[in-house]
C-alpha cells in the first residue's frame, strides 16, 4: 500500500491537533483521527441540553502556549480569550474573599482576614514571579536527559544548571521547596490565615490524587504565575464558545494548512512490524499506512491498548504498568433558569466573573482527600465553579446559565471497584449539589439539566484511563525526563516511527499545547518525515 | 585546654563531648533532667545506630543477629523476613542504595550554597555515578514515592508493609499514602542494619563510661537557659540555677529551633535566621509508653509492630493530621530485659483541645487496648506514658518530634534544617548544632553529635 500521509495522528485532542497543525504547517501531509464524533478529546463543547453549551470537560484555558497562538494564527481562526477576573471563595459562615486582577481590591480583602496577609501577598506574588520566569523555559522545551552524554543535552542541563545557580541561594531554595513541598506547608510560610491558604493550595491537587498536605504539591501553584508573565496573551482565561472553541481554532488552522481530519474514526490498534510503526488499523477494520504515526492518547493506551505488550521491551512494560494514573474528580455541568444567588455574597457582579472555590478550610480539604484515599467519592468535595455564561451570552438562551462544576475527590479506583461508578453517579451529582446548597440555597430550584460525569464515564467516553484529566498524576516522579517512562520523554517511543503528543509527555497537562508542539519540533527536527 | 561546653546529655551529647574531648577540649555536659541519657530513655531502635559513628566514639559494642522484625496483626503475630513475599527482592533492591546512602550519612552534607566550591559536590557526584544510570534514574523515581506504592511494586503484603515503614515514619509527618515517603523507608532500612546487644541501655552505658573515662564533666539537672553571644560570637552559656560559664565553643544537642529561637536572644541572631528557623517543620506523631513487664511479652521479641496494614498505618497518621486523639494508634514495640518501649504513631502535638489529663488518660486507655489483643497486659507493672506534648516538656524536643524536625526532601542532607545552617557551625562564631535536628536523617544514628563536633 502506498504512502498517501507523512503522519497519522491518533486522537483528536488538543494536543494532537496542535501536532497536526505545526506538522502541516512544514508542509507534511498530516491525517488526525478521532474516535468521537466531534473534535477536542477532553478540550471540548457541546450542547448537551438544548440550547446550552457546556465546556464539557476542560473548562478553562490553562497556560495555552503564546506562540502556538500566534504560530497558528488561533486568533485569526476564531480563538478568543476572555480572562477570568477573580478568585472567590464563600465560606459557610457567611464570610467570603475576592481576590482579583486589581491589587488593591484585593488587598483590601484579604485584608478583612489578616493585615499582615494582605502586606505579603503581593511579596509572595513577586517571589513567584521570578521562579515563573526560572521556569517557564522548562515547559516551552523539551525535557533534558540528564543520563545523556550527547552535547546537545549536557548543554540544555548545564544551561538549566546556571540558570538555577543564577537565581542565588535564597531563590534556588525557595524553588526547591516549591518543587518538594506540599501547598499548605509551603503558603504556610508565608501566611497565617488558613480561609487564604486553602484556596490558594487547591491549585496544587488540581487532577492529582494527592492532598493538599501531600508533598510535591507545591510547585502548580506556579503556572498561575506563569500565566502572568504570559503578559497580554492572556494563556489563563475563558474561550468564547467554551473551551471546544480552542479546539476548533486549532483544528481549522491545521486545515488551513493543509492537514486532513476525520472524526467518528476510531483507531483500534497501531499497526507494528519488526519494531517500527506502519500505520493503523481502524475501528470499522479500514487500513492506512503513514511514514509515522503520532498518538495523541493517553501512554498507557497508547502502548498497552493500541500496540500491544509483545512489541515493547519488558522494561518499557514494566514502566507503563508503574504509571500512575487514578484520576480523582469529576465533573458536573448544570443548566440554570436563573442565576443562583451565592448567600456570602449575592448577585453576578464581578466576583462570579472568574472562577469560584469552595475550599473554606485545608482541614475541609484533607478530609475530602481522606474520604477519596478510602475509596469513596468527598461527601463534601473541593470545587472550583465556572459560570461561563456571565462572560459569554451565547452559551445559554437569554437569562438562562450554564454552570461548569469541576469537583475534587471522585477517585477511579473507588472501593466497590470502577465499573460500579455508573451505580453512584447520582449520588455523587447529589453530594455536589447538596455541597453546593449550604452556599448557595437556590440552586436546587433552578436546575434545568444536570450532567454528572465520574472518572469512570471520562474513561469511557473520552479515552482518559483511569479518568486522569492529565494522561498521568503530576506527580514529581512522573515529570520531565520520566514523563512517561525515564529514558523515552522526548516523544519517542520504543516503537520506530511512533511518537508520543499527548498530555502524557512533556511537560504535562492543562489545555497547554506544549507536548503537541514539542513533539512537533522534535519530528521535524529529526527528519523522522 | 580549650573550654567547650555541650547542651544535652542524650546521646548525641555524649556523642559530641567525647569526640571533643578526645580532640582536646575540657568539656563540660548540661542535661536538664535529672538523668543523663536524654532519647535513650524513650527511642528503642538501635539497628540505625552507625559503626563509623561508634568508631569515631572509640566504643565496641556487640551488635545481635539480626532479628526478624515482627508484625502483630488482626490478633496474630507474624514474623517479616525474606519468606514473606517480594520482601528478599525488595531488600536486594534497597542493598543496591546502601552505598550511597550510607556514604552520604558518614560525612557532612555537601555545601550547596553559591559560594560554596564547587568540588564539594564532587564526592556525592561520584557516589551518585557508581549506581550507574539505571540506578540513579531509579532513585530519581524512588525519592518522591509513596512507600506503600513502592512496596506494593515488589509484590510485598500490606500488612507486612506496615511493619516495614512503621518505624521509618516516626521521623516524618508522613503516612504510608504521603509522597516522599518511599524516601524515608528507604534511607530507614538501608542506614539500618542489627540492632546493639542489650539495646539503648547498653548504648547509654557506653556512651557514659566513655565520657567519663575521658574526664568529661557531666551535670545533670543543669537547664542551659542563655548561650551569650558577644560581638557575633559565643562568650559562654547562663544557667537555669543563675551560673554563668565562660566558654567560646558551644555545641548544641537540642533542636535547632530551640537553640536559636529560645537559648540565643533574637538580636544576637543575624538577619533572617529567626524566620527560616521559625519554618522548619517539627510536628511530633509519636507518644511514647515506657513500661516494666514482669514477664516476656510477644514471646520475647525484641521488636513488635503493631498495626494492621498500611490502610491502618495511614489512619492512624490521619488522626495525627486532624489533631485528633489515635483511635488505633500503630505501635512499634521494643523489649530488652523486662524493659518495654512502646511508641505509638498516630498522636498529635497539637492534639484539638490540649493534652489534658482526660485526654492522655484516654490515650494510654487506647495503648491498653490495642496491646490487650495480643498481650496480656496485667504483665504490665509500671507504666509511664509521655505525649508528644510530655516529651516537647520533659525531654526538650521541639514539637515533641522524636527527631528534632521532620525528615522530608526539604528537611533533608543539606536542607536540615536549613542550608546555611546545614554543616554544624551556625551563623554565630563557636556555637554549633549537634542534634537529632542535623544531618544525618533517617533514623537514629548518633551520627550528628560525631560529625557536629569533629567540625568544631
Amino acid at each position: 500500500m502506498s504512502e498517501k500521509y507523512d503522519a497519522i495522528i491518533v486522537g483528536g485532542g488538543h494536543n494532537g491537533l496542535v501536532c497536526a497543525a505545526y506538522l502541516a504547517k512544514a508542509g507534511r501531509q498530516v491525517l488526525v483521527l478521532e474516535k468521537r464524533h466531534i473534535l477536542g478529546g477532553a478540550a471540548c463543547s457541546e450542547e448537551i441540553y438544548p440550547g446550552f453549551t457546556y465546556s464539557v470537560c476542560s473548562y478553562v484555558v490553562s497556560l495555552l502556549r503564546p506562540q502556538i497562538i500566534r504560530d497558528l494564527q488561533l486568533s485569526r481562526f476564531g480563538l478568543h480569550v476572555l480572562p477570568l477576573e477573580s478568585t472567590f471563595t464563600p465560606y459557610p459562615d457567611g464570610r467570603s474573599l475576592m481576590r482579583s486582577a486589581n491589587p488593591d481590591v484585593t488587598r483590601q480583602e484579604i485584608a478583612r482576614f489578616s493585615a499582615k496577609d494582605a502586606d505579603v501577598y503581593p511579596l509572595f506574588g513577586k517571589a513567584m514571579g521570578q521562579l515563573a520566569r526560572f521556569a517557564k523555559p522548562i515547559i516551552d522545551e523539551k525535557a533534558p536527559d540528564p543520563m545523556s552524554y550527547r552535547p546537545a543535552e549536557l548543554m540544555q542541563l548545564l544551561k538549566m544548571g546556571k540558570r538555577f545557580r543564577d537565581l542565588g541561594d535564597d531563590l534556588a531554595l525557595l524553588q526547591y521547596k516549591l518543587t518538594t513541598m506540599s501547598a499548605v506547608d509551603f503558603l504556610s510560610e508565608w501566611f497565617e490565615t488558613d480561609e487564604l491558604i486553602a484556596p490558594m493550595s487547591c491549585s496544587g491537587i488540581i487532577g492529582t490524587m494527592l492532598g493538599v498536605k501531600s508533598p510535591g504539591t507545591a510547585y502548580v501553584l506556579l503556572h498561575h504565575y506563569m500565566g502572568e508573565i504570559d503578559g497580554s496573551s492572556r494563556s489563563w482565561g475563558f474561550a468564547r464558545g467554551g473551551t471546544g472553541a480552542i479546539s476548533m481554532a486549532i483544528a481549522r488552522s491545521a486545515e488551513h494548512f493543509g492537514a486532513e481530519i476525520r472524526t467518528n474514526a476510531g483507531v483500534a490498534n497501531i499497526k507494528v512490524k519488526n519494531g517500527t510503526a506502519q500505520g493503523v488499523v481502524l475501528e470499522n477494520g479500514d487500513e492506512i499506512d503513514a511514514k509515522i504515526v503520532i498518538s495523541g492518547a493517553e501512554p498507557r493506551l497508547t502502548f498497552l491498548g493500541l500496540v500491544g505488550e509483545k512489541e515493547l521491551p519488558d522494561d518499557f512494560v514494566t514502566q507503563l504498568k508503574r504509571y500512575k494514573l487514578r484520576g480523582s474528580s469529576g465533573k458536573v455541568n448544570l443548566a440554570l433558569d436563573r442565576f443562583p444567588d451565592f448567600v456570602a455574597r449575592p448577585g453576578s457582579g464581578m466576583h462570579m466573573r472568574g472562577d469560584i472555590s469552595i475550599a473554606p478550610n485545608t482541614d475541609y480539604l484533607e478530609r475530602a482527600y481522606d474520604d477519596a484515599k478510602y475509596g469513596d467519592f468527598s461527601q463534601k468535595p473541593f470545587m472550583n465553579i465556572v459560570f461561563p455564561t456571565l462572560m459569554d451570552r451565547d452559551m445559554a438562551p437569554p437569562g438562562k446559565h450554564v454552570m461548569s462544576i469541576f469537583v475534587q475527590y471522585a477517585p477511579y479506583h473507588i472501593k466497590e471497584g470502577p465499573s460500579h461508578w455508573p451505580e453512584k453517579r447520582e449520588a455523587f451529582g447529589d453530594a455536589v449539589i447538596d455541597t453546593l446548597s449550604e452556599y448557595c440555597p437556590t440552586l436546587k430550584d433552578s436546575i434545568l439539566h444536570r450532567q454528572v460525569l465520574t472518572p469512570w464515564d471520562l474513561e469511557q467516553e473520552f479515552g482518559l484511563t483511569e479518568g486522569n484529566i492529565f494522561h498521568g498524576e503530576l506527580s514529581l516522579e512522573q515529570l520531565l525526563f520520566q514523563r512517561p517512562a525515564s529514558g523515552w520523554a522526548q516523544y519517542k517511543t520504543p516503537i520506530r516511527k511512533l511518537w508520543l503528543c499527548s498530555s502524557g509527555a512533556h511537560p504535562g497537562g492543562g489545555v497547554m499545547g506544549a507536548p503537541g508542539q514539542l513533539a512537533a519540533k522534535e519530528i521535524l527536527m529529526g527528519g523522522a518525515c | 585546654m580549650s573550654q567547650a561546653v555541650v547542651i544535652g546529655g542524650g546521646p548525641n551529647g555524649l556523642a559530641a563531648a567525647i569526640v571533643l574531648s578526645d580532640a582536646g577540649h575540657d568539656v563540660t555536659v548540661f542535661e536538664a533532667r535529672d538523668e543523663m541519657g536524654g532519647r535513650c530513655h524513650i527511642l528503642g531502635d538501635t539497628a540505625g545506630v552507625q559503626p563509623w559513628a561508634l568508631k569515631a566514639l572509640g566504643i565496641n559494642l556487640e551488635r545481635d543477629s539480626a532479628e526478624p522484625l515482627h508484625h502483630a496483626t488482626s490478633g496474630t503475630l507474624v514474623t517479616v523476613d525474606d519468606a514473606v513475599t517480594g520482601v528478599a527482592a525488595w531488600r536486594a533492591e534497597v542493598a543496591r542504595f546502601t552505598g550511597l546512602i550510607a556514604s552520604l550519612s558518614s560525612a557532612p552534607p555537601p555545601d550547596i550554597r553559591q559560594d560554596a566550591p564547587m568540588f564539594a559536590l564532587l564526592g556525592p557526584a561520584f557516589a551518585g555515578l557508581k549506581l550507574g544510570r539505571a540506578g540513579a534514574l531509579e532513585l530519581a523515581r524512588i525519592g518522591p514515592l509513596c512507600a506503600e506504592d513502592w512496596l506494593d511494586e515488589w509484590g510485598i503484603p500490606r500488612s507486612a508493609q506496615a511493619a516495614l515503614c512503621a518505624p521509618a515514619l516516626h521521623g516524618t509527618w508522613m503516612g504510608p499514602r504521603s509522597p516522599t515517603s518511599a524516601l524515608a523507608v528507604l534511607f530507614h532500612t538501608a542506614l539500618s542494619s542489627q540492632p546493639i546487644k542489650g539495646g539503648m541501655a547498653a548504648l547509654l552505658t557506653a556512651l557514659t563510661a566513655r565520657a567519663q573515662a575521658l574526664g568529661v564533666t557531666v551535670e545533670t539537672a543543669s537547664k542551659v537557659v542563655d548561650i551569650q553571644v558577644t560581638d557575633g560570637a559565643v562568650s559562654g552559656v547562663s544557667l537555669a540555677d543563675g551560673r554563668f560559664v565562660e566558654s567560646t565553643v558551644v555545641l548544641s544537642t537540642v533542636g535547632p529551633k530551640s537553640t536559636l529561637l529560645e537559648l540565643v536572644s533574637a538580636k544576637s541572631l543575624p538577619l533572617g535566621t529567626e524566620a527560616f528557623v521559625t519554618h522548619v517543620r517539627t510536628r511530633g506523631v509519636v507518644a511514647v509508653m515506657k513500661c516494666q513487664v514482669s514477664a516476656p511479652i510477644f514471646g520475647g521479641a525484641s521488636h513488635v509492630v503493631v498495626t494492621d496494614d498500611t490502610m491502618s498505618l495511614e489512619r492512624a497518621f490521619d488522626d495525627a493530621k486532624h489533631r485528633r486523639l489515635p483511635a488505633s494508634p500503630a505501635l512499634d514495640v521494643y523489649q530488652q530485659d523486662g524493659q518495654v518501649s512502646v511508641l505509638a504513631f498516630g498522636a498529635p502535638f497539637d492534639l484539638e483541645g490540649g493534652w489534658t489529663d482526660e485526654a492522655k488518660a484516654t490515650l494510654k486507655a487506647t495503648l491498653f487496648e490495642v496491646l490487650s489483643a495480643y498481650i496480656d497486659t496485667g504483665l504490665i507493672e509500671e507504666s509511664t506514658v509521655w505525649t508528644p506534648a510530655d516529651l516537647s516538656e520533659d525531654f526538650g524536643l521541639d514539637g515533641g518530634h522524636l527527631f528534632h524536625g521532620e525528615f522530608a526532601l526539604d528537611q533533608f542532607l543539606s536542607f536540615r534544617p536549613h542550608p546555611s545552617l546545614a554543616r554544624y557551625q551556625t551563623t554565630i562564631g563557636g556555637l554549633f548544632l549537634g542534634g537529632a535536628g542535623m544531618h544525618p536523617s533517617g533514623t537514629f544514628t548518633l551520627g550528628q553529635g560525631v560529625l557536629a563536633a569533629q567540625s568544631v
